[in-house]
């Protein structure tokens, strides 16, 4: 019977997993150029900073997971709160899918409509059981390292080291690209809402801060790549890697590889989209105190 | 006037069409339920092994066995089992998969909560892993349950040939069975919305093959499906020795008269001749692939490579979520659960799998003892 119960609730594995799977769909494939637009080459400083105001949140999380118990008016005042913000991140990742799948694939207006719909009901759908989409993660954490490693293996080959390139051009925009384009906030309230299904332990604790840590880490360092491959990242205009690896011109003589990119982003979108559905379900469920 | 009395004719013990073996016990069940329970009982002597008899049907009043190990099973399930079992109320039973479909939670659900064997030894092997055995009289299937993914790439095989290159086997399995449902979307979306994607050389393959086609790429596919599955179950339903002339039949008028005049094209023939082999690699799911090839086919063809990515990520959650009788039916894998992992896509030698699968619930973790601990004491 012990072990029933142990699989009905989003364990460590699981959320670690999920925390990877979510800052890699928000970061590495979504917003490089995002974040190069406004803040140019001191962009990886602007993930930098980012990631520094991620960890301070998500230790917060952290800590309110441990002396706070999740059936108590504060915690249920935070998940109303938070909710505000979770809702306007859905909106903001339904846009950006709407954007990938009109401009890349579906110059109809109605086809994309239908796409985005039809993923939205499908996710929609899929919100009445949190742990499906962390059990999915479990699987899907493969496929998506597959991506990355896909995506960023070519451009290594092609790395022109100009580390002036790293420290030139204008620095004042850094702090507002830090705080308009990196979701913190998001990634703390997912820690808190599905952090919160089971007590956590020191250890357990400690475990989900290393892996904000590696995550941010991993994060800073494709940036500091894609400054030092490009240069200039602010001329590139489409979202995420797309035009930024060099998978496309690699695979010259036996088939571009830049859709499969494309596709690898989109499904980082949804998987992402899904994650939000989720989450503002649970916060809705604790801020109501209704038990699972 | 009383009918009388008769012991009904019995089939004798043949090997079941379904998982043969190279090496290893070829006996299989029959229609009748006691011979059935001799054969599960002359592999298990111990008394730990429980019968609950019922009888379910107004009219045919039908014998049905829930078997299971008293001191392996988890009480809940049974108890969960045996209620849903006394809650059938109809007019007879035929065959087991009656009795599958009313045991199902969710009678919508794509995936059966029970799973479907003809072998005493596989019955064995899976009451020994927790699992509960369901024998209905008249039919020479038995029921297990909880029923997980994981079952279904396994195959006796792996136990009965040693370890070597069972790893590779499932992992085979399972690639095959993604490629038999996506496939046929992946062609469509490529070939429709991506074709950048394609090399250069098999692109004007594809383009001289495809250069004269009557329907446009869906149909012909969907054409080409539906000619499949009419073969397909046509060759179930025919005498044997008229199979192999509808094989004949569907070969050189299919596939390369068809092709030939221009009425479908090669590529598309041979994807779906690919996809529609490699969906009999797991016998017990042909049904939901058939279904779901169909389903990603249309996804591709008119949504592309996002839709097939976002088809596949909502498939892959939904099919997360189920869990029949405490069972999560991708577990190990989602959850995964590092112990099961020995018996999964990997196999590691028998002596290893010292703890029972905990995929499955059950009361008596410890499958056996460590062989140098055992040995050590004598």
């Amino acid at each position: 019977m012990e072990n029933i119960k142990r699989h009905q609730v989003i364990n460590l594995r699981q959320l670690c997993l999920g925390y990877f799977l979510y800052s890699i769909s928000i970061k590495v494939l979504t917003l490089p150029s995002t974040l190069a637009k406004g803040a140019g080459n001191w962009a990886w400083l602007s993930a930098l900073l980012g990631i520094v105001f991620e960890l301070v949140l998500v230790i917060v999380a952290s800590l309110i997971l441990k002396f706070t118990d999740n059936r108590n008016r504060f915690f249920r005042g935070l998940c109303w709160l938070l909710l505000p913000l979770i809702a306007l991140e859905i909106i903001l990742t339904a846009t950006q899918i709407f954007q990938l799948a009109y401009t890349d694939l579906f110059t109809n207006l109605g086809i994309t409509v239908f796409v985005i719909t039809l993923i939205g009901l499908g996710m929609f759908f899929l919100t009445r059981q949190p742990r499906a989409v962390f059990r999915a993660s479990e699987i899907l954490w493969l496929f998506f390292t597959f991506g990355l490693i896909l995506a960023v293996i070519p451009t290594l080959y092609q790395i022109n080291v100009n580390w002036h390139d790293l420290v030139r051009g204008n620095g004042g925009q850094i702090l507002s690209t830090t705080l308009i384009n990196l979701g913190f906030f998001e990634t703390a309230t997912f820690v808190l809402a599905f952090g919160s299904e089971t007590r956590k332990t020191n250890r357990d604790l400690i475990k989900l801060n290393l892996t904000a840590l590696l995550c941010g880490i991993g994060y800073v360092v494709v940036m500091i790549l894609f400054v030092l491959l490009f240069g200039s990242l602010g001329r590139h205009q489409t979202m995420g890697l797309v035009d930024l690896t060099t998978a496309a011109q690699f695979i010259t003589n036996s088939g571009s590889m830049d859709w499969l990119i494309a596709t690898a982003i989109l499904a980082a979108l949804v998987l992402r989209f899904g994650i939000q559905l989720v989450a503002m379900v649970t916060l809705v469920k604790r801020g109501l105190n209704h038990r699972d | 006037m009383a009918e009388p009395k008769q012991s009904p004719p019995e089939r004798s013990l043949t090997e079941p069409p379904t998982g043969q073996v190279l090496l290893g016990p070829r006996e299989g069940f029959v229609e009748s339920i006691d011979t059935n329970v001799a054969l599960i009982t002359k592999r298990i002597k111990s008394p730990d092994l429980k019968w609950i008899k019922l009888t379910i049907g107004k009219y045919t009043q039908t014998k049905i066995l829930l078997g299971y190990l008293d001191s392996i099973a988890d009480p809940t399930v049974v108890k969960a089992v045996l209620s849903r079992l006394k809650k059938i109320n109809c007019d007879g039973i035929i065959d087991t998969s009656y009795i599958s479909e009313c045991l199902n939670p969710n009678r919508k659900a794509l995936y059966s909560a029970a799973a479907s064997e003809e072998k005493p030894d596989v019955i064995v092997a899976r009451l020994l892993e927790g699992r509960l055995a369901i024998l209905v009289d008249g039919s020479p299937v038995v029921l297990t349950i909880p029923h997980i993914f994981l079952e279904n790439v396994q195959n006796s095989n792996d136990y009965y040939s040693g370890n070597a290159g069972v790893t590779l086997k499932r992992t085979i399995r399972l690639i095959g069975a993604l490629i038999a449902i996506l496939l046929p979307g992946f062609f469509l979306a490529v070939s429709l919305y991506h074709l950048s994607i394609i090399p250069l050389n098999t692109l004007a393959a594809i383009a001289n093959a495809t250069d004269n086609d009557l329907f446009p790429p869906i149909v012909e596919m969907i054409i080409v499906i539906l000619l499949f599955e009419i073969i397909y179950e046509a060759t179930l339903v025919m005498p044997k020795h008229l199979g192999s002339a509808t094989s004949i039949i569907a070969v050189f008028v299919v596939g390369e008269v068809a092709a030939s005049v221009g009425l479908l094209s090669a590529p598309t023939v041979l994807v779906v001749a690919i996809s529609g082999i490699t969906s009999y690699i797991m016998p017990n799911m042909i049904a939901q692939i058939s279904m779901l090839r169909f389903i990603f086919c249309l996804i591709g063809g008119f949504l592309g490579l996002y839709g097939l990515v976002a088809g596949f990520i909502v498939l892959l959650v939904y099919t997360a979520s189920i869990d029949h009788y405490g069972a999560p039916f991708l577990a190990p894998f989602a959850p995964y659960i590092a112990n099961d992992q020995k018996d999964a896509l990997e196999k590691v030698p028998f002596p290893e799998m010292i703890a029972r699968p905990q995929s499955i619930p059950n009361c008596n973790p410890i499958r056996q003892r460590p062989m140098e601990e055992s040995s050590g004491k004598h």
